[in-house]
């Protein structure tokens, strides 16, 4: 015959026998602990000081509690019906983070880790209660201790853990991980990507982003030329036209909905057959400049007149001239003053010469031969000596004005991730500007520091510099938006040399819509920006190849800090660097492979032995608890 | 997780659910009023336990798979949660057994929802890998 059903409990049943009060209580244990950890995050404490001051309130709450009924809170600890209330409260948890919505995962949290505390407690007064211990016994007592070791693993792993991700640039060692997370110290010891050398291969990838795809089953796809793409969620993506050696056209328009700066378009009429026509922005910056060739003026825009700019605008030697190299992610400076050799690990480097006015003529023996051509500072060059003692000093050359040429002219003597530029502060070198202000309307020509001349801006009208020279405003955009355009270059020779462009579409053949962008590749090191279109339900990104099937992998390495290599491994999802604690993996939720995820888990080993304990003790409790009691019933 | 890791879990879970339905019939049947439904409850909870182990070994090779794939100690795929939430479930009943009012009926109502929870984890939300 089958029981009756429980009566429910009377009002005068005790509280260690009463399931719904006890869940009153649990609920109020629960709550409150939700409340201090709002408050917390509201004091701003990070999580390690979170954690402490929840060791702190719980070891003092549970010290009172003991001293004021020591006797009432072992009976509730250990009361089977108190396990079952717990055990309905954690399946609420697990019910929880079984859902998805926002925030940490119950068991991170501090009401979780309060909901665990009172378990391993409870298990561990149980424990005590079932004294004798016997051999019968010992998978209750591991069973029963267990929880407090998990519980102990994740403490620790929250005080002591690291779980970031960061993005590598390859070539460069960084000691430093920020970036998708707490930015993460490395403890004595530096990481470096290394990218397998192979030449560039740009590809255009499709990909839905994570914001309109929150399951991220999307993924990244290829969009090679010639027939749509097929992409998750019903859109299509096609590559409409490749340029492989572009010129960049790009335009500014105007857009009364962007939030571009003003910017005003000028054509410099210098006596050539094609006028330079250039777009300059009000809001400072090197944008907002555009000087002739030869160093005959600049013109500037501004959003309005000031004095102060006759201060700017107006010839500046340099305040100081120095040396930086940027390597191994540090920044170094010296100065650039000749004949100051600069000592730097492994190697001495040295100023030689300097050209004021650099330029290039036929030496006596025919070869190249580098001299200045006056002492006016238009193109300052550095020829440089770069001795590491195995073997005849190399030779640099560094241009101020032409960072970007120089890298190119010394690349074969560096350090791949190396740069090394001549800074030339506060200097200027234009004594003639034509000065456009957008809330005067008024032009106005420079001459080392005065206004010679103001004039109003009326758009269309050249304003005549000299004789030959003219400035005329085009237009006045308020609202920019930059168009990029490419055409292909009429003067390109090499192939493979080129600057590569992709002109793209993508559609959703649902509502008909369809959007066409122009994609340009990133460097090696800098992938770019992807494109978001269709009002961000669908991204772009022409990049490197990304590695796959059969391509060689990068390799993470572990430096010391005098550069020795410690450890060097191809990671893979599955199979991880492992270094001092650390696991460096690839991030598996970054689709372009550049990010990798460092995870410190110091309660990693108190939390598998619990586990194991658990397991072990369940086992032991089930199948050799009965045979050990028959045999110690035997007479 | 690996694919070694994510079968032995998969064949963890299956194993726990087979127990699970063994037990469901026996609790089924004692409710049916069968006649020796102490005998009964008592082989469905023999079974529980194994079910309940099954379950926790399949739950610690998930976590070793999912620390071995991604660095993650808990896997968070819905296989793994209602895992999870069907062990929870047995937890109680292994405890409710122990409380004299709640033996029989409860008990075996218990064992019917962690059976069914179980079977929503084994086949509804995961299944095999």
């Amino acid at each position: 015959m089958p029981e009756p059903p429980a009566p429910p409990p009377s009002p005068g049943t005790p509280f260690q026998e009463s399931i719904p009060r006890q869940a009153l209580g649990l609920a109020a244990w629960i709550g409150l602990w939700l409340l201090l950890e709002a408050r917390f995050r509201h004091l701003g404490l990070n999580d390690r000081q979170q954690l402490a001051a929840f060791l702190a309130i719980l070891a003092t709450a549970g010290a009172l509690a003991a001293l004021a009924a020591r006797a009432w809170l072992f009976r509730l600890l250990t009361s089977v019906r108190f396990a079952v209330t717990q055990g309905l409260f954690l399946l609420g948890s697990a019910l929880l983070g079984a859902l998805p919505r926002p925030g940490p995962a119950p068991f991170r949290s501090l009401w979780g880790c309060a909901l665990l505390a009172l378990l391993a407690v409870s298990m561990l007064a149980v424990s005590w209660k079932r004294r004798p211990y016997t051999l019968a016994r010992l998978g209750f007592l591991l069973v029963h201790g267990a929880p407090s070791l998990v519980l102990l693993g994740v403490l620790w792993g929250r005080f002591d853990g690291v779980r970031a991700s960061a993005r590598l640039t390859p070539g460069v060692t960084v000691e430093r991980l920020a970036g998708g997370g707490p930015e993460v110290l490395l403890p004595g010891f530096g990481l470096r990507l290394e990218a397998p050398a192979r030449p560039p291969d740009p590809r255009l990838y499709a990909f839905i982003p994570a914001g309109a795809d929150p399951a991220g089953a999307a993924g990244v796809r290829e969009v090679p030329p010639g027939a749509p793409t097929a992409l998750p969620g019903g859109f299509q993506a096609e590559q409409l036209e490749l340029i492989p050696d572009a010129v960049e056209t790009g335009q500014v328009m105007e857009n009364p909905s962007a939030l571009g700066e003003p910017a005003l378009r000028v054509v410099l009429g210098l006596g050539l057959p094609s006028p330079l026509v250039g777009h300059l922005f009000a809001r400072g910056g090197e944008r907002s400049r555009q000087d002739a060739p030869g160093g005959r003026f600049a013109v500037v825009f501004r959003e309005a007149w000031d004095p102060a700019l006759l201060a700017s605008l107006r010839p500046a030697p340099a305040r100081a001239e120095t040396l930086e190299l940027t390597a191994q992610g540090r920044t170094l400076r010296h100065s650039a003053q000749p004949g100051e050799p600069w000592q730097l690990p492994g190697c001495t480097l040295q100023v030689t010469r300097a050209y004021p006015d650099f330029a290039v003529r036929p030496g006596p023996g025919g070869e190249p031969e580098a001299f200045s051509r006056s002492d006016s500072p238009r193109e300052p060059w550095l020829q440089l000596e770069l001795a590491d003692g195995s073997g005849p000093a190399r030779r640099l050359l560094l241009s101020a004005r032409d960072p970007a040429l120089s890298d190119r002219l010394n690349a074969p003597h560096l350090p791949p991730g190396t740069t090394l530029r001549y800074l030339r502060e506060g200097e200027e070198t234009q004594r003639r500007f034509v000065l456009f202000t957008r809330d005067d309307r008024q032009v106005r020509l420079l001459e080392d520091g005065r206004v010679v001349r103001a004039e109003p801006l009326v758009l269309g009208q050249p304003f005549i510099v000299e004789r030959g020279l003219s400035v005329t405003a085009e237009a006045l955009l308020e609202h920019t938006e930059p168009v990029f355009a490419a055409n292909p270059n009429p003067g390109s020779g090499r192939p493979g040399s080129g600057h590569p462009v992709v002109r793209a579409r993508v559609s959703d053949p649902r509502s008909g819509r369809a959007q066409v962008c122009w994609l340009e590749p990133g460097s090696r090191d800098q992938a770019p920006a992807p494109v978001l279109l269709l009002d961000g339900q669908v991204g772009l990104v022409y990049r490197d190849r990304l590695p796959g099937p059969g391509a060689p992998p990068p390799e993470l390495v572990v430096l010391d800090p005098a550069g020795r290599e410690l450890a060097r491994k191809a990671p893979a999802a599955g199979d991880p660097l492992r270094f001092r604690g650390y696991r460096f993996a690839p991030d598996a939720g970054a689709p372009w492979g550049d990010r990798i995820q460092v995870v410190r888990e110091p309660g990693l080993g108190l939390i598998a032995a619990g586990c194991a304990c658990f397991l072990l003790g369940c086992a032991w409790m089930f199948y050799l608890k009965p045979v050990l009691k028959r045999r110690e019933a035997r007479p | 997780m690996s694919p070694t890791l994510g079968q032995c879990q998969a064949l963890l879970l299956g194993a726990g659910a087979a127990c699970a339905s063994f037990a469901a019939l026996q609790h089924a049947r004692s409710l049916l009023a069968a006649p020796a439904a102490a005998r009964l409850e008592g082989s469905a909870l023999q079974l529980i336990r194994a079910g309940f182990l099954l379950f926790g070994l399949a739950l610690a090779a998930g976590a070793l798979g999912s620390w071995r794939a991604r660095g993650e100690l808990w896997p968070g795929d819905p296989r793994s949660a209602w895992a999870l939430i069907a062990w929870l479930v047995w937890f109680i009943v292994l405890h409710i057994n122990r409380i004299k009012a709640f033996k029989g009926r409860a008990t075996a109502i218990a064992g019917l929802a962690g059976w069914a929870l179980c079977l929503l984890a084994w086949l509804g939300l995961g299944g095999p890998a």
